[in-house]
């Protein structure tokens, strides 16, 4: 999510490529174009035929400032949202106009920057570089719907989501449309918007009250007929991912392009399923996807399109990037420093990171995650979190937000499920069968013996006080690190009734505010030798 | 829809829950590897795919290491 340095390597590494690439032609390699068959009485020669180009992002998550890339003595810019904006520009001249430009969805969340405004950065952006629309991702609603329809109200361009409805009235949400309809050249393009289906499930139940996300292939149904009536060509602005992109180009007919997103795919070569071409510009405002088109007016239908080298590298160099989205970039990362910056409270001790077993900045970190909503209105019975994914330590006195970033570093976020007595118990003794406790716990106690034999290390286990029951439902609050089978913890992915919630970073940040000052200390919950 | 998606890792099938990541479902290992450049993730057609892509049903990932050391990621792949 936020960026990594360790990222920065390999962008140095990319560079090198890119480099390269970028010297052969101002817009890398020229796409391959090829005949769209049968095109009997079509040639790209003939007058009757307009050539457009959909442009296209998706997953930029807030991605707005580019990476300096150093080679030897000279560096160049990779990514960020001044560079696309200065590739669409160069490509609106190119194609003369004859532009559509999309992106897939999930667009503000995930940097500090694009976090701090709630995603009006990247808007703002968007807005200057002439987007036509935007899907719906599940990430664009993290901040819940009001923030949505702000950004929509901000917006110069619609959100498409055919398939986000209204529960109490069926309608489309307020806060997009089902589809546009826009003149390209001569050209009548019809973009219908789908949302991610699964965005209940994987968001947190207030951000979605009231909404139901529809599949994909029933909602396109519904709509592509009445489009194609009305429309020259059709393409789907899709946040289905690419598995469910090829499954709706499969069975609904009638789609001529599926612009995509949510699974970050790289596809540098479209990708054609019957007569449906999909493309996806990977993530994080590396990409700009160009798909060409020649349009047969007379035969009404695609004759040729771009097959090959659809992703262009957004680099600095010979395209400028554009000042005006710069200077904004400029603005907002100074703007987001004061996120690093930011009390949250104050330490009575000093918060050392621990290795194994409990410890006083562990158990903050657990009791934060138990003290909010586990999906059912409820606390969790239990909070557990790797002594791993700690990482850093805070001295006594203020805590800053950046400290408390250095500590919880992964983007992890909240994650509860259902555990029986007995998974929980799996869970502990591969805790203590490496390292001698590598399982924060809160709302429950352990007690465990190295010396034993594996599977019969765990003596004495006590949620709230009571014998941990090897039958009974415990509701767990944990990470999605974990959530995956991370630190070899796989028992968590045979957990049930899974829901996802805030970054555990913010859930601590806001605990301590809460509680300051904080002074944690060790309470006897995990003893073992 | 489910709440799991079947994901196969250099053709090992595996289970995840819906919502999780690239990242979740090929180790830590994998993912330090990639976040320092000795190696990417390819879908079944050799797309890149992102540690933060959505994890989807039929996936097929392989985590694919440069041979040269540190190994900077083809940009041209
Ligand atoms: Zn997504």
């Amino acid at each position: 999510m936020r960026r990594n340095l360790l990222a920065w390597l390999v962008l140095l590494a990319l560079a090198l490529g890119v480099v390269v690439a970028g010297c052969q032609a101002p817009f890398g390699p020229k796409p391959t174009a090829t005949a769209m068959p049968p095109a009997a009485t079509a040639s790209p020669t003939q007058p009757k035929t307009e050539t457009i180009a959909i442009l296209h992002t998706n997953d930029m998550h807030g991605y707005v400032e580019p990476e300096l890339i150093r080679v030897g003595e000279k560096s160049f810019e990779s990514g960020g949202a001044a560079n696309i904006a200065g590739h669409i520009e160069a490509f609106r001249k190119e194609y003369k106009g004859k532009v559509l430009v999309l992106d897939g969805g999930d667009t503000w969340q995930g940097t500090f920057v694009s976090n701090k405004s709630r995603g009006a950065a990247v808007t703002e952006m968007m807005n200057i570089s002439g987007y036509d629309a935007q899907a719906l991702g599940n990430h664009d609603f993290d901040w819940g719907q009001e923030v949505l329809k702000e950004r929509a109200a901000q917006a110069k361009f619609p959100f498409l989501a055919a398939n986000v409805v209204e529960e109490s009235s069926g309608k489309v949400f307020s806060g997009a449309k089902p589809y546009i309809v826009k003149s390209v050249g001569s050209v009548k393009v019809a973009v219908l918007g789908l949302g991610y289906p699964g965005t209940s499930a994987i968001s947190k139940a207030a951000n979605v009250k009231g909404l139901k996300f529809l599949p994909g292939p029933e909602t396109a149904a519904q709509y592509i007929p009445a489009l194609r009536k009305e429309a020259d060509l059709v393409v789907v602005l899709s946040h289905l991912g690419l598995g469910d992109d090829e499954k709706l180009a499969a069975s609904v007919e009638g789609i001529d392009v599926i612009v995509g997103g949510h699974s970050h795919t790289e596809i540098r070569n479209t990708k054609r399923v019957g007569n449906t071409l999909i493309v996806q510009a990977g993530s994080k405002a590396k990409f700009l996807g160009r798909l060409e088109l020649v349009y047969d007016k007379e035969a009404r239908k695609i004759t040729r399109y771009t097959t090959s080298d659809e992703l262009l590298s957004v680099v600095s160099g010979k395209i400028a990037p554009d000042a005006q989205v710069a200077a904004l970039v400029t603005k907002y990362v100074k703007d987001a420093q004061a996120i690093m910056d930011r009390p949250l409270g104050e330490t009575l001790v000093d918060l050392e990171q621990g290795y194994a077993g409990e410890f006083p900045l562990g158990n903050l970190i657990v009791d934060a995650m138990r003290s909010v909503d586990a999906g059912y209105g409820k606390v969790a019975d239990v909070a557990m979190h790797n002594n791993a994914g700690v990482r850093s330590s805070i001295p006594k006195g203020p805590i800053t937000y950046g400290q408390l970033y250095k500590v919880l570093p992964f983007d992890n976020v909240l994650t509860a499920m259902d555990l029986t007595g007995a998974q929980i118990g799996i869970i502990l003794e591969k805790a203590v069968a490496g390292r001698p406790g590598n399982m924060l716990v809160s709302g429950m106690t352990y007690t465990f013996d190295q010396s034993q034999p594996e599977g019969a290390r765990i003596k004495v286990a006590l949620v709230g006080g009571q014998p941990l029951d090897p039958k009974r439902v415990y509701r767990v609050m944990t990470i999605d690190y974990l959530a995956g089978g991370g630190d070899g913890q796989v028992e968590f992915k045979n957990g049930s009734n899974l829901t996802y919630g805030d970054p555990t970073v913010d859930v601590v940040a806001e605990y301590i505010q809460r509680h300051s000052p904080v002074s944690p200390k060790i309470e006897g919950r995990i003893v073992g030798r | 829809m489910s709440e799991k998606v079947k994901v196969w890792v250099d053709g090992k099938e595996d289970t995840f829950f819906l919502g999780l990541r690239v990242r979740h479902a090929i180790g830590y290992q994998a993912v330090k590897a990639v976040e320092q450049g000795r190696a990417r993730v390819q879908d079944a057609d050799g797309n890149g795919v992102d540690l933060d892509g959505a994890l989807y049903d039929g996936e097929r990932l392989f985590v694919v290491y440069s041979k040269r050391r540190p190994g900077p990621v083809n940009a041209s792949s």
